[in-house]
């Protein structure tokens, strides 16, 4: 296959076929001597953006990369290449082998662990035919709907569409690094093998979000929706929620730092949730003894002990991610398996990492690393209830540049961002100036007053590689006391 | 000056076996993994780009531009390998009727250009039936064709990675020979990115751009207290293997050394909340100056292209803030420069074909210039009659490859410095009570308006003195507010330059610093 005109009709990412080939060129390529690796990832990208009420970037995106890792005495060398003629081939591979006889074996891979066989699911409930065939006209009409009402309204619109279709095959090294672990050849062994044991893995991604401005910078709204299927993502619905927020956040007055009650929208909670998913490794209590679920040192162990199966948050939540989850989607890669981090308040889980070869004596291979999907358990109040129901609070629509301060207490700090509003006596009253918050998703979570209805936030994956999508769940969350500690004007 | 002797070149050149190392692992330097590549080098991407340019001509877009790029990347992680990644692609960009319409590949083919011409202007073709939409560019270029490559005096690409790991690892030998130092490590990446521009102006440009960065690192441990060191003077640069071995690396690091047994010396106290007169260290001043200001006269940011990802700007108007919006006072003046010698963002033509411009973004306080692409450079220029009218654009695009869109950046920005000869530690010598800061991080909004500083040193100073470390103290600004309250600034000599911000010290009246873990 040396052009994109060569694929089957229509399609933008190399078949498995296509993978086949390519990894059958680098096993030919290859010396016959040693272990090897091959992954394919193969993507392409729809993308349309407008601002000023105006499209003004539409494109047609797409990319190859072959990574090829040679093993050769137990030294390794890689290299990444996005040529897949023969000649780059060959060639890739004469280099990998190459840096394998100098590089030295990294440290820390003395006892390296087997990889855990791959799941071969080929007809995953992430990929969309539809979204995969989806065409730049299309984009550009829904485009154009989506700024009619904003530009009548005199407000300006930017935005963002993408359909993105991806793959990444791999050579599965269940057998065959086992054999080069056994001190056998992986080579002569694939080479052996009446068809190649090449795993492929697709998925599709479609998103759209939209901010629409006063022109003169008077309020800001945003909304935004994503899934693996363009028919799930409701532009239009996306568009008015954007302009609803803007023309009700117009003027915001000022009000006073302090501890508020505040209703954190989904996509709020979400982004507070961040740096609570990130936390769930063993490493950080049971190696280092630090982080937010350490319990203490245990001298009869001779290791620190963890806070498993200690109640930690208000006991209406439970966060999981099921393989099964028609809404999380199919979960996919190695050591995937159904996870329930926090059981009605108490932590269940904590991730190890297959690579620690410390950790899988404590547990198997729970992995999350990276951004997991996850579900959070809710409730059946509606935000008209939740606000007809406080005396003073805050509606938040969503925070922007969350960063770390403490990573013992997951204390963060934050704006607020695209609206904010003031609720007073049962009723929305006021819009109001954005602020900064120092607060803890730990404090909020034994805070809660009331929740929502689980939904799915807006959550794309950015990274064009990504054979994983990382949708999530959340109620609309009604909490006390959170803290914003000053007033920010920009809006 | 000591110099670490660490070039095996040097030793393998003066030894016997010399002939059978190099010969057996010759086939490393300077290569190239990809055939394709090398055909594009040697034959095909001048050809390439004629049949694109002159495919788009014959489609009669308004404009069009065809890139190829091919990039390498040699990374030594310091545990004595080594990795490469070699990424090719092809791009072509037209505009139709005031539409933009742009397709990508990483096969570098004409069948490939064929389809990515027709597909891009489809796509624009089509997108010019919807709402009317106009675009006039900056100023047309001139035909030029013309080849350029950033001037490295060792090519690292040339240098065998032997000598690389063997430089690395005695770095990190000699750094664990210093009492209480643990945790050494050393890396170094180097970058090649080749570029074939052409565009239906009939300019035909090939230029290479070659980057080097390094991290040395290390922690210190004294009376079971540990602090951590880095040498900031390995930041990306356009610089080949000299910015490693050019460098009194060992001085800087035993200075770095000495700094950190200064540090941990000092008491650790609470900041106690309120307005303190502040000196910063050029690389904080740098990154307040670059999330405050520099992102802030972006001119496609101002005009809300990036409202819907990174934000806006607090200049709403461009038009009525031009030479006219006070950001700060006197001794506030902001330069952006792509042809800075060994800037991280140092090019001949810019992702759009254009050469760089000189661009005065502050002049003693007042914004007197934005960064803009060719087509902010027409929106702004119908806006008025600037004194800029004849310009194409500031030169500012930039894209990583091929399978990038040109983007609008910053270039390498500078905070100008001030005649009188001072630097920060004599900034700090003039404080009778108040805070210094070193290595700030700043958090800056989605307006880059307000923000905090925070994760750096910050020293309690009297009497000229540094006397404590203050605990999680963080230092809360609005951009105009700082600006307006500098006080003084450093002097040439205090110049230093991290990653594309070169900056200099300065001290600051009534800066409000916070404790960060501090709730409301």
């Amino acid at each position: 296959m040396k052009h994109y005109s060569d694929l089957s009709s229509g399609s933008r990412i190399l078949s498995p076929e296509d993978c086949q080939a390519i990894v059958k060129d680098v096993i030919d390529a290859s010396s016959a001597d040693g272990g090897l690796s091959v992954s394919i990832s193969t993507w392409w990208n729809g993308e349309l953006r407008w601002a000023r009420n105006r499209i003004w970037d539409s494109n047609d995106r797409r990319n190859i990369n072959v990574t090829i890792n040679r093993q050769i005495r137990r030294n390794s060398g890689g290299v990444i290449v996005n040529q897949i003629d023969k000649e780059s081939i060959q060639a890739a591979v004469r280099f990998a082998e190459s840096i394998a006889t100098m590089n030295p074996r990294p440290v820390g891979e003395e006892e390296m662990v087997p990889e855990p066989p791959l799941l071969n699911k080929s007809e995953m409930i992430i990929w969309d035919d539809e979204t995969s065939h989806s065409e730049s006209k299309v984009r550009s009409d829904i485009a154009n709907s989506l700024m009619k009402e904003a530009e009548a309204e005199g407000m300006m619109a930017a935005g963002y569409i993408e359909s993105r279709a991806g793959a990444v095959a791999q050579l599965s090294l269940g057998s065959g690094y086992t054999a080069w672990e056994e001190g056998h050849n992986s080579i002569q062994y694939l080479r052996s093998l009446p068809s190649l044991p090449v795993t492929y893995q697709r998925l599709t991604q479609a998103q759209c979000s939209v901010t629409v401005r006063h022109p003169l910078g008077k309020g800001s709204g945003w909304a935004g929706a994503s899934s693996y299927n363009w028919n799930s993502v409701s532009a239009e619905a996306v568009a008015r929620k954007a302009l609803d927020k803007c023309m009700a956040s117009l003027d915001p007055v000022r009000i006073e730092p302090g501890r508020y009650v505040v209703m954190l929208e989904p996509q709020a909670v979400d982004g507070l949730l961040g740096m609570l998913m990130g936390s769930f490794s063993r490493i950080t209590p049971e190696v280092l003894g630090r982080g937010p679920w350490v319990l203490g040192f245990d001298q009869g162990l001779g290791m620190w002990r963890s806070k498993l199966g200690t109640k930690i948050i208000d006991e209406r939540i439970t966060i999981s991610q099921s393989m099964n989850d028609p809404q999380l989607g199919y979960l996919t890669g190695p050591g995937t398996e159904d996870i329930t981090w926090i059981d009605n308040g108490v932590l269940k889980t904590l991730e190890s990492e297959r690579t620690n070869y410390l950790v899988p004596r404590l547990n198997s291979n729970t992995s999350a690393s990276g951004r997991p999907s996850f579900r959070m358990s809710g409730g059946n109040t509606s935000m008209e209830q939740m606000i007809s129901e406080t005396q003073r609070g805050l509606i938040v629509t969503r925070f922007s540049n969350i960063s770390p301060i403490s990573d013992d207490t997951l204390l963060c700090t934050g704006i607020t961002r695209d609206g904010l509003w003031l609720v007073e006596k049962g009723k929305i009253t006021k819009a109001v100036q954005n602020m900064r918050f120092t607060e803890s998703p730990l404090f909020v979570l034994n805070q809660i007053v009331s929740l929502g209805v689980p939904v799915p936030v807006f959550r794309p994956v950015t990274y064009e590689n990504s054979i994983q999508l990382s949708p999530s769940i959340v109620p609309v969350i009604k909490a006390n006391d959170f803290s914003f500690t000053s007033v920010n004007d920009a809006i | 000056m000591k110099t670490i002797n660490l070039n095996r070149r040097t030793f393998i050149n003066s030894s016997a076996s010399a002939v059978a190392v190099i010969g057996g692992l010759k086939g490393y330097s300077g290569n190239h993994l990809l055939e394709a590549d090398k055909e594009i080098r040697m034959t095909k991407g001048k050809s390439l780009i004629v049949y694109g340019q002159n495919l788009l001509s014959s489609n009669k877009v308004d404009y069009g531009d065809i890139r190829i790029t091919s990039n390498r990347a040699r990374n030594f992680p310091g545990n004595g390998s080594f990795s490469q990644s070699e990424q090719m692609g092809i791009s072509i960009r037209v505009l139709v009727n005031g539409y933009w319409g742009f397709a990508c590949s990483p096969l570098c083919t004409e069948v490939e250009v064929a389809r990515l011409v027709k597909d891009a202007v489809d796509i624009a073709r089509y997108n010019s039936s919807g709402p009317k939409r106009s675009v006039e560019m900056g100023a047309s270029l001139p035909e030029e064709s013309g080849s350029w490559s950033t001037p490295v005096r060792v090519d690292p690409f040339d240098v065998h990675p032997d000598e690389i790991n063997d430089f690395l690892a005695g770095f990190i030998t000699i750094m664990s020979r210093y009492k209480g130092v643990t945790d050494p490590g050393a890396k170094a990446g180097f970058t090649e990115r080749e570029q074939w521009f052409g565009s239906t102006e009939n300019r035909l440009l090939h230029q290479i751009r070659k980057s080097s960065s390094g991290s040395i690192s290390f922690a210190y441990v004294e009376n079971n207290r540990k602090f951590g060191g880095f040498i900031d003077t390995l930041s990306t640069a356009s610089l080949g293997w000299e910015l490693f071995i050019d460098q009194p690396l060992r001085e800087v690091f035993e200075q770095e050394l000495e700094d950190v047994k200064f540090d941990i010396s000092l008491p650790m106290n609470p900041i106690d909340v309120g307005r303190y007169d502040t000196v910063i260290d050029s690389m904080s001043s740098g990154k307040l100056m670059k999330d405050t200001i520099a992102n802030a006269t972006v001119l496609s940011r101002i005009a809300g292209y990036n409202a819907n990802d990174i934000g806006t700007s607090y200049i709403v108007d461009p038009e009525e803030s031009y030479n006219t919006f006070k950001i700060g006072n006197e001794f506030v003046n902001i330069a952006s420069d792509r042809s800075e010698v060994g800037g991280m963002e140092t090019v001949k033509w810019d992702a759009e074909g254009v050469p760089p411009a000189e661009v005065k973004l502050v002049t003693d306080g007042v914004i007197t210039d934005y960064t803009t692409s060719r087509e902010m450079e027409g929106w702004f220029r119908n806006m008025q009659s600037s004194p800029q009218a004849n310009r194409t654009s500031t030169g500012s695009t930039d894209a990583d490859s091929a399978i990038e869109l040109p983007k609008s950046t910053v270039g390498n920005v500078s905070f100008l410095p001030g005649k009188e000869q001072v630097k920060f530690m004599d900034i700090i010598g003039n404080l009778k009570k108040g805070i210094a800061v070193k290595r700030m991080n700043t958090d800056v909004d989605f307006q880059c308006l307000n923000g905090l500083g925070s994760h750096g040193m910050c020293y309690e100073v009297r009497d000229g003195k540094r006397i404590g470390l203050l605990v999680n103290a963080a230092m809360m600004f609005r951009a105009p507010e700082i600006w307006k309250s500098v006080t003084a600034v450093g002097g040439p000599a205090s110049r230093f330059r991290f990653l594309n911000v070169t900056s200099v010290p300065m001290a600051i009246k009534d800066c409000t610093f916070i404790d960060i873990t501090r709730k409301a």
